[in-house]
């Protein structure tokens, strides 16, 4: 079933909606009035009694080894209320999963320009900004390497010595025979390509707020996607029992991926706080924000296609990954990059190669897409390069080698629901009618693969989510969850899954996240997996409530339990009309008479596999279901600028169920925007020869605007998936993976010029027209 | 380093023009004038601008405003916001070419805070103003204790970020003659996304005498240390039918009169290549464009 939207469509008010029916409707968002009005609180509007400012000093050397520091003059600085170093803290080493080999402040060596060194604490920032100024560390300047492939040499600089080599993770993994698939191929292609590091550029610079209490309790507001995950590792970082760490809710001013982790700054606030005795508040500049949060993964991806009788049989995709100073989760990046190529098409045998390479830059870390957006941009270009060399239809090309439902693919994936197909043939119909006649002119198209959760992340052999809910006395309900509201929707997201499960008003559902002292031990937001597993949840606590509504209706009421049904916020029995209670009613029942409580809780946990050895999944993969896309989309250029106009994105995404249409299609915007800032105008974290980062502001680090973005179609084809609540898959970076590739394709389409690497800028445009003539 | 932290600084306000006056002669290389901030603020959270004392010349009437007659032209303010030339009937009647630029010009915050003067001292090679303001004929009133002086716009600027106006001078005002209505003016500016600083942009005035260029004026912006005009370029155009031969043949011209330089927005390459190309826009946009009423 194919659904058009127009984005900005018309809201359905949340007042007058069906009792039963918001699962699919297009609702406004819950935190809607708080976000516009001014009154959601982020870290900077944290209110806390006699709260000191915490500034970090960062290395100005891309490598050097630190001799000394000496502290003495910032701490005699009046107002400074503390000053730390690694003397300071334990030495925790900060990561993703197993991968920990960041200190949160050096011990003995800076890795990259923005390395945490020292940091303190002040009455003001203006005082805390001096104080910086006044540490005296004396480094030892060290020779440096900022490029991956130099990096990979056996005489290179290495980064850490316990690791002796800066190749922090590969992976060698093959399905199939892809030596014999080559040689039983009509044609073999192999094209290289290669993206730039991209910076997530939240609005809401990073930080976090640390409150040590004189109990020794540690209480943090760090806008963060998985308040448990911090909690956890921060726990370990400041050799504190989980029951002494707190992380509250806070507003999350975007995340993209950058917020999944324990960051150095998180455990520096509470070191600060600690060591101060009093709140302190540690907020990123802008500035900081480019070269010290963390970035997408620079990527080079060379890709080998086989082909026979029409068909793509074999693949060798081989990426390298500049993971910069320290691990953090390049080793999975890499790894869904090379797990991602081996699902985007049926072929019969795949060879991945992938190496994560630490180098002297800022730290890369997950953003959406997670290894896709590199992936994409070469392998979907490659195949409009193959089926230009071949003189295929583009279009026909992927129908042809595109999954269906029920397929498993050669590295396992189980497609329980898949209408790719349908994407495709939505996405080429909608430019239908708009098709580009004139000179200079051209269409594009590029499809996406993406994920629905991911088994394995941080340490666990899980997936998990959690979710209570507890009915009150009136018949609403309150609904606690594990994960955060990044922007994604989630709170409306679970409020809409909660209030149909139970058959109540959605305005007396209220919803509670990214409180750790709320919610049972939940993963968070990350791959795209809030929806699915917490939405889960929801459902599960929600029928366990509902359990204990009929249990007890079943005893007042003097009727068989399995005769009793919810329907329009009643207790009903299907044998006697007359018989009826509402949900008001029988909770004040529970509570009054039977001194009980009405609440149920509501684990989920995928029925997925870890990766094994190879980093791969054993069927059904590493998620439980798996979001399909394609992106079309139309652009003239101007040959004497080089510069290009995009006339219209068609984006038709098989999400599963939309819970929200309106959710879903900010997301399909919000992934287009991410990509398309990828593939045009977003320079990437560049360095110069000093190794120092050359973007600082958003004055020159561009991002789009509206006034930039095209207009998008949003299509959803709808797919029935068995596995998720109501069917529903991940929406919220799959896009992101295509729009380069789609842009590419219709730039060739349109000058007949083959852009290898992103951003595609005018400039770049204009070489390769000059070397086409040439 | 940028911060999050303005320095310290002393801020004085004067309330008349006197006053300010006296106060830049007083303070002088000390003091930097605010007038809407959209740059001053920003380098000095950048620490490329330190002063120690800013005086903010926001409360002097005298230099809000915008005033047109037919007989002298146009006045503009040193205060005068981007906000205000772009809602002015008058500029948008007569001047239509200054509000094209404050249509495209950065976002609504500095929009409504950009002030034409500030544009102009900040002597940015890529100012958006000052491109259509030198093809107008452009001058500038300078006031100083001693008293005033007059200009051209095009002897104002020395490089990037300098001008002739000496440490106990204000802007006073910018005054542009009336455009005859038959003239044609356009402007274009190549960049990177909407809200952004130009890596090239072309100012175009000219009037056409039965299809052929008169009195032609092309300002460059962004491809040398200062906004250029190019009078070879508009000697060549004088008399010419404007035909496509013509164009193409001026436009040719544009690549070797400039000298720009590569930095994080594009590179020298790129603006020299683009710069005929730009021209042209500039020029078809003015074709296009009805002569003011």
């Amino acid at each position: 079933m194919l659904k058009h939207h127009d984005a900005g469509a018309e809201m359905v008010p949340q007042e007058g909606v069906h009792e039963v029916d918001n699962v699919g409707a297009r609702l406004g968002r819950t935190d809607a009035w708080r976000k516009v009005t001014g009154q959601e609180q982020y870290m900077e509007d944290v209110p806390l009694v006699s709260q000191l400012w915490g500034k970090i000093l960062r290395s100005p050397h891309p490598h050097a080894r630190i001799r000394g520091i000496d502290v003495s003059r910032a701490e005699s600085l009046p107002g400074v209320k503390a000053v730390i170093t690694f003397r300071d803290i334990v030495p925790f080493k900060i990561g993703y999963s197993t991968h920990g080999d960041q200190f949160a402040l050096c011990h003995d060596r800076a890795r990259y320009v923005g390395d945490e060194v020292a940091a303190v604490a002040a009455v003001d920032e203006e005082t805390a900004e001096k104080a910086l100024s006044l540490i005296d560390v004396d480094y030892e300047v060290l020779p440096f390497v900022l490029d991956p492939i130099e990096a990979m040499k056996p005489d290179a600089i290495v980064l850490h010595k316990d690791k002796g080599t800066n190749i922090a993770a590969e992976n060698h993994t093959e399905f199939g025979d892809v030596e014999k698939g080559f040689a039983e191929a009509d044609h073999v292609f192999e094209d290289e390509f290669e993206t730039q590091r991209q910076c997530h550029v939240c609005m809401e610079v990073h930080g976090c707020v640390a409150n040590w209490g004189n109990d020794d309790s540690l209480s943090v507001w760090t806008s963060t996607q998985s308040p448990h995950i911090v909690k956890r590792f921060l726990a370990k970082a400041v050799d504190l029992p989980l029951s002494k760490v707190r992380v509250n809710r806070v507003g999350v001013g975007g995340a993209f991926g950058s917020r999944t982790d324990l960051f150095p700054h998180d455990v520096i606030a509470a070191y600060l706080s600690k060591k101060a005795r009093r709140p302190v508040k540690l907020l990123f500049s802008r500035q900081e924000e480019f070269y010290a949060s963390a970035t997408r993964h620079p990527a080079l991806v060379r890709i080998k296609t086989g082909i026979k009788d029409g068909m793509i049989t074999t693949r060798h995709v081989t990426a390298i990954l500049n993971g910069g100073a320290y691990t953090s989760q390049t080793g999975a990046v890499m790894g869904s990059l090379g797990w991602k190529a081996s699902n985007y098409y049926r072929i019969e045998n795949y060879r991945y190669d992938g190496y994560g390479v630490l180098t002297n830059t800022s730290v890369a870390t997950a953003y959406r897409g997670y290894g896709g957006p590199q992936l994409g941009f070469a392998l979907e270009s490659q195949i409009d390069m193959i089926a230009e060399r071949l003189e295929l239809d583009p279009v026909e090309f992927r129908l042809n080698n595109a999954n269906r439902q029920g397929d498993t693919s050669v590295s396992g994936s189980y497609f329980s629901s898949c209408e790719l197909t349908q994407c495709i043939e939505a996405a080429d119909r909608a430019l239908e009618g708009e098709k580009p006649a004139g000179r200079d002119q051209g269409r594009g198209m590029a499809i996406g693969f993406g994920e629905s959760g991911w088994r394995g992340a941080y340490y666990n052999n899980s997936d998990v989510s959690a979710a209570t809910i507890k009915m009150n006395m009136d018949g609403s309900i309150h609904t606690t969850v594990g994960g955060a509201e990044i922007g994604t929707g989630y709170d409306t997201t679970m409020a809409q899954i909660a209030a149909d499960a139970l058959g109540v008003p959605i305005d007396q559902v209220s919803v509670h996240s990214g409180d750790t002292n709320d919610a049972a031990y939940d993963l968070g937001l990350y791959a795209s997996r809030g929806a699915i597993t917490s939405g889960m949840a929801v459902k599960l606590a929600a029928d366990k409530t509902k359990g204990k509504l009929l249990d007890a209706a079943a005893k007042m009421l003097d009727t068989p339990r399995s005769e009793l049904s919810i329907e329009n916020r009643c207790i009903v029995s299907s044998a006697n009309p007359n018989i009826a209670i509402t949900m008001a009613e029988i909770a004040e029942h529970i509570y009054e008479e039977e001194g009980s409580a009405v609440f149920g809780t509501g684990i989920y946990d995928p029925q997925t596999h870890l990766a094994d050895e190879t980093g791969f999944h054993a069927s059904p993969g590493g998620s439980i279901t798996y979001p399909f896309c394609a992106v079309n989309l139309d652009v003239s250029v101007n040959r004497d600028t080089g510069e290009f106009k995009i006339g219209k994105i068609a984006v038709a995404v098989d999400c599963g169920k939309p819970i929200n249409p309106a959710i879903v299609e900010g997301q399909i915007e919000g992934d287009v925007f991410h990509g398309l800032g990828m593939a045009t105008v977003e320079p990437g974290l560049d360095y110069d020869d000093a190794g120092a980062p050359k973007y600082h502001h958003l004055v020159d680090y561009k991002l789009l605007t509206a006034a930039d973005m095209p207009q998008i179609e949003c299509i959803v084809a709808e797919s029935t998936d068995p596995t998720g609540p109501f069917g529903v898959k991940g929406v919220t970076q799959l896009i992101t993976s295509s729009v380069g590739a789609a842009l590419a394709n219709a730039l060739n389409d349109a000058i007949g010029v083959r852009m290898t690497s992103l951003p595609i800028t005018p400039e770049k445009i204009l070489q390769a027209l000059e070397r086409a003539q040439s | 380093m940028s911060t999050r932290v303005l320095p310290e600084f002393l801020l004085l306000r004067p309330d008349t023009f006197d006053e300010a006056l006296s106060l830049v002669d007083r303070y002088r290389d000390k003091a930097e004038v605010l007038a809407g901030g959209t740059d001053l603020l920003v380098n000095m959270k950048c620490g490329t601008a330190t002063p120690s004392i800013v005086i903010g010349i926001g409360k002097v009437d005298a230099f809000n405003r915008i005033e047109f007659d037919p007989e002298n032209g146009l006045a503009i303010g040193a205060l005068a916001s981007i906000r205000a030339l772009h809602d002015s009937p008058d500029v948008a009647r007569y001047y239509p070419v200054l509000r094209d630029v404050a249509h495209l010009f950065a976002n609504v915050q500095l929009l409504n805070m950009g002030t034409v003067g500030g544009n102009i001292c900040n002597a940015s090679p890529a100012g958006d103003f000052i491109p259509p303001l030198l093809s107008q004929n452009a001058h500038v009133v300078l006031g100083s204790a001693s008293g005033t002086r007059t200009l051209k716009l095009i002897d104002f600027f020395v490089g990037p970020g300098k001008t002739v106006r000496r440490p106990d001078e204000l802007l006073q005002t910018i005054t542009l003659p009336p455009l005859s209505t038959d003239y044609h003016s356009g402007f274009v500016r190549i960049t990177r996304t909407a809200e952004d600083l130009a890596k090239i942009s072309v100012a175009t005035v000219f009037s056409l005498r039965d299809g052929n260029f008169h009195d032609v004026r092309i300002s460059f912006g962004a491809v040398a240390p200062t906004v250029l005009r190019m009078p070879d370029i508009e000697a060549f155009l004088e008399g010419k039918p404007m035909d496509d031969q013509t164009i193409g043949e001026a436009t040719a011209m544009a690549a070797e009169r400039i000298s720009p330089i590569t930095d994080l927005r594009s590179t020298s390459d790129y603006r020299r290549k683009i710069a005929g190309a730009a021209l042209r826009q500039s020029i078809l946009a003015a074709v296009e464009r009805s002569p003011a009423q």
